[in-house]
């Protein structure tokens, strides 16, 4: 059927437990885990980028990030399914998400992965700020790409 | 006359300066009447609205379905999570 676990998070990403969770059933041989970090970039005007602030819809972040882990178990026959986001300021380095995925076999986990991670960056209610090394701050631009 | 709440979220509160309002509209009012009310009263949202999804009590909406007194109607912008 699926365990699913979602989580919105305040500080760093507990990846040992995300791990944890998915593992244990030995039914299940192929798990793919992802984890997205706020990448290194500068702006011309700016400077650097120092973190990245994000915050959330929460009570229906949460209930999206369910139906997508639901879907997930229907389309690929997903044994285990985590997604953990993080809120709040994440800096550059560190993880913003995390999406681990047990399946049967390997190629249903890595396209339940993918397809997961692309479904969060579309659907899910959270948005960020970039900051900048001189203290400017602007949202995000939505791209569909990464 | 129903009363509904509409949340303004991420790069949309900041058009609108407020978190939410109460929106009153007429008994049998849709989701598409709630986007005309919200653009007349918030013009800063401007052109902008017509890109962003209208949530109904945390699921994405359709601009058909009909509100009910009480309902959570969040205005939700372009998402840039992950």
């Amino acid at each position: 059927m699926g365990d699913i676990w979602v989580e919105l998070v305040r500080g760093p990403i507990p990846v040992a437990q995300v791990r944890e969770f998915v593992s244990g059933d030995p039914s299940l041989g192929g798990t793919v885990t992802f984890e997205g970090s706020t990448r290194a970039e500068s702006d011309p005007q700016h400077g650097p980028l120092v973190r990245l602030d994000y915050e959330a819809y929460k009570s229906m972040a949460r209930r999206q990030l369910e139906h997508l882990a639901h879907e997930a178990v229907d389309r690929f026959g997903a044994g285990k399914i985590a997604v953990v986001h993080r809120l709040g300021s994440v800096p550059v380095g560190e993880a913003s998400v995390m999406i681990a995925v047990a399946c049967g076999h390997r190629a249903e986990a890595f396209e339940a992965c993918r397809w997961l991670i692309d479904r969060l960056k579309k659907d899910v209610p959270i948005w960020k700020k970039d900051v900048f090394e001189d203290g400017f701050v602007k949202w995000a631009e939505v791209r569909n790409v990464d | 006359m129903i009363s509904v709440t509409v949340l303004f979220l991420g790069p949309a509160k900041d058009l609108t300066k407020v978190e939410s309002v109460a929106l009153d509209l007429r008994v049998g009012a849709t989701v598409g009447d709630a986007r005309r009310a919200i653009a007349e009263r918030f013009p800063r949202l401007g052109e902008g609205l017509s890109k962003m999804r209208l949530a109904l009590n945390q699921e994405f909406g359709v601009d058909t379905q009909v509100l009910r007194a009480g309902d959570e109607l969040a205005v939700v912008p372009p998402v840039s999570g992950g």
